[in-house]
């Protein structure tokens, strides 16, 4: 009895400090896979295009229905009409649905193509990563690898953070398009906008900055989201069920992370913005 | 080549609507499995909730703040609560609920599923002339969407008090009118249509999350590519589906 509860005391005592270890060996991982760079580039060339064949168009199930760019122009689409057609029915409200061009141009590149696209790249490059690199571990793959002398984390986390951030850029860029023609579609073509209408307020509201911040977004957030995969898929234990477990947990985290990140890069970039004149 | 493709990608399809339609019969077949219902719904809230209230800050700190960012210009700042409250209501509650049930809810189910068929539970279940349909799916999505209702009423309430901080603490708003304007645009009939659209995603997503965990393939890769199919299908499935339940009752004049 008397030590069932000094371990519980233990175990709640000790949350904290195991937190802070987990925190220190992510760090560690991240800043070991980062600082690889040069190496994983320079010695995996091979290795390196076959990722980025793969980060583009998935691999199994998920490559039958498009691949991850696909799959990320659909979800953008999607997202693209439902916010046409929730701005144009407040809109509507105010009497104001000529400024639908308005909503399309702030609310796209500013808001919902980076949480979107974020999301859609966690769920689709990130946690096949993770599901990856989680059945290698599991499967002993990795310690193989370093029994036989390559460095296992440029070999499979760096060339796959590299990867990532040079796909991050078309998809990003076609998740953008998805969006926007969801939207136009939604007010121009279903709830009848003049189409000269909705194109004026476009571009009148539309920035070229707000544009290049949002890929600036997108690569933070690509950034984010391998390496929480990664992590979790490298350290992946428990056998098949560990493996399952990881990948959510990874998801998890990694919404998280995106959200986060873009918070922070939004407030930095837009917060002095006075690029934005309605009023004159 | 064309035919083994398309029969790859639409007989999972045709197998998912047999499954829901099982799913939907067995719900309503006694005995209810009441213990297994509220042990998933706890289940379901412990691994949601935390990513909800992290999720929900970030989430509507960046959208209060890009839309403030626009009243400022047109010196309406004191209406960033007709503001919040709409977006909150009406399409960041549903969505972010939308991001927790794919990321978080489902995909622990069909972690969890997709364990028990892989260690042949599920087998052994039918073995001894259990349904795991009745047995762990109908349990599951009720669970599930139970949860989503809930975990929508939290993302909004964040919502709220988020915007509230950052529009009138940070943004220069002034709390009284944050307040008065804060149902402008909306209405309680909104609020319904939210949770409505809320518990209809936690149905999707629970369905989706325990048909690729009982459809699992073997070993690690099986286990991980299910998880990671599930998501990807839970958000490609429930973007189209927040379309229509925001855009029918519009249609019908109901909200």
């Amino acid at each position: 009895m008397e030590s069932r509860f000094l371990n519980g005391v233990k175990k709640v005592a000790g949350a904290p400090l195991r937190l802070l270890d987990d925190l220190g060996r992510q760090a560690e991982f991240y800043g070991k896979s980062i600082a690889w760079t040069p190496k994983a580039v320079k010695s995996y060339k091979g290795e390196q295009v076959r990722l980025i064949a793969e980060v583009g168009m998935s691999t199994g199930a998920l490559a039958v229905i498009g691949g991850s760019s696909i799959i990320t122009l659909f979800i953008t689409l999607f997202a693209g009409v439902t916010g046409g057609l929730q701005s144009f029915s407040a809109l509507k409200d105010l009497q104001l649905e000529a400024l639908g061009g308005f909503t399309s141009a702030i609310i796209n590149p500013r808001l919902l193509v980076p949480i979107v696209a974020g999301a859609a790249l966690a769920a689709t490059v990130g946690s096949g990563f993770t599901a990856q690199l989680g059945a290698m571990r599991v499967a002993e793959e990795i310690d193989a690898l370093e029994v036989i002398g390559v460095r296992s984390l440029p070999y499979l986390v760096t060339t796959r953070l590299v990867a990532g951030m040079i796909t991050i850029i078309p998809i990003f860029a076609m998740a953008m398009v998805g969006a926007w023609v969801g939207w136009k579609v939604t007010q121009v073509n279903f709830f009848g906008l003049s189409e000269g209408t909705y194109n004026h307020y476009l571009d009148t509201f539309m920035q070229w900055q707000d544009i290049l911040f949002s890929f600036a977004q997108a690569l933070g957030v690509a950034v984010v989201v391998i390496l929480i995969h990664t992590y979790y898929g490298y350290t992946a234990k428990g056998g098949p069920a560990g493996v399952g477990q990881a990948v959510g947990k990874a998801v998890r985290t990694s919404l998280i992370a995106v959200l986060a990140m873009e918070l922070v890069i939004s407030m930095a970039l837009y917060t002095n913005s006075d690029v934005f004149r309605i009023s004159g | 080549m064309a035919t083994p493709v398309l029969s790859k990608a639409i007989k999972p399809v045709g197998g998912f609507f047999a499954f829901t339609l099982d799913t939907f019969v067995a719900m309503f077949r006694r005995p209810f499995q009441w213990r297994e219902f509220l042990q998933q719904t706890w289940f379901v809230a412990s691994v949601s909730l935390g990513p909800t209230i992290l999720l929900g800050i970030p989430f509507v700190a960046l959208v209060t703040f890009q839309f403030n960012i626009v009243l400022v210009e047109l010196g309406a700042i004191d209406l960033s609560g007709a503001g919040s409250g709409f977006a909150t209501i009406t399409q960041i509650g549903p969505v972010a609920t939308t991001f927790i049930i794919a990321g978080a809810s489902s995909t622990a189910i069909c972690a969890d599923i997709g364990a028990r068929k892989i260690r042949e539970e599920l087998d052994a279940m039918e073995v001894l002339g259990i349904d795991p349909v009745q047995r762990l799916v109908a349990p599951r999505v009720l669970a599930t969407a139970l949860n989503a209702a809930m975990l929508n009423g939290v993302m909004i309430l964040i919502g709220l008090a988020g915007g509230y901080v950052f529009g009138v603490y940070l943004q220069g708003a002034s709390p009284g009118q944050y307040v008065d304007s804060l149902d402008l645009l909306v209405s309680f009939k909104d609020l319904v249509h939210g949770e409505i659209r809320a518990v209809c995603f936690g149905v999707v997503g629970a369905l989706i999350g325990c048909y690729r965990g009982m459809t699992c393939g073997a070993g690690p890769r099986g286990v991980g590519n299910a998880v990671n199919e599930t998501v990807v299908y839970t958000f490609l499935a429930l973007f189209p589906l927040n379309i229509m339940l925001t855009q029918i009752p519009y249609s019908l004049g109901i909200v």
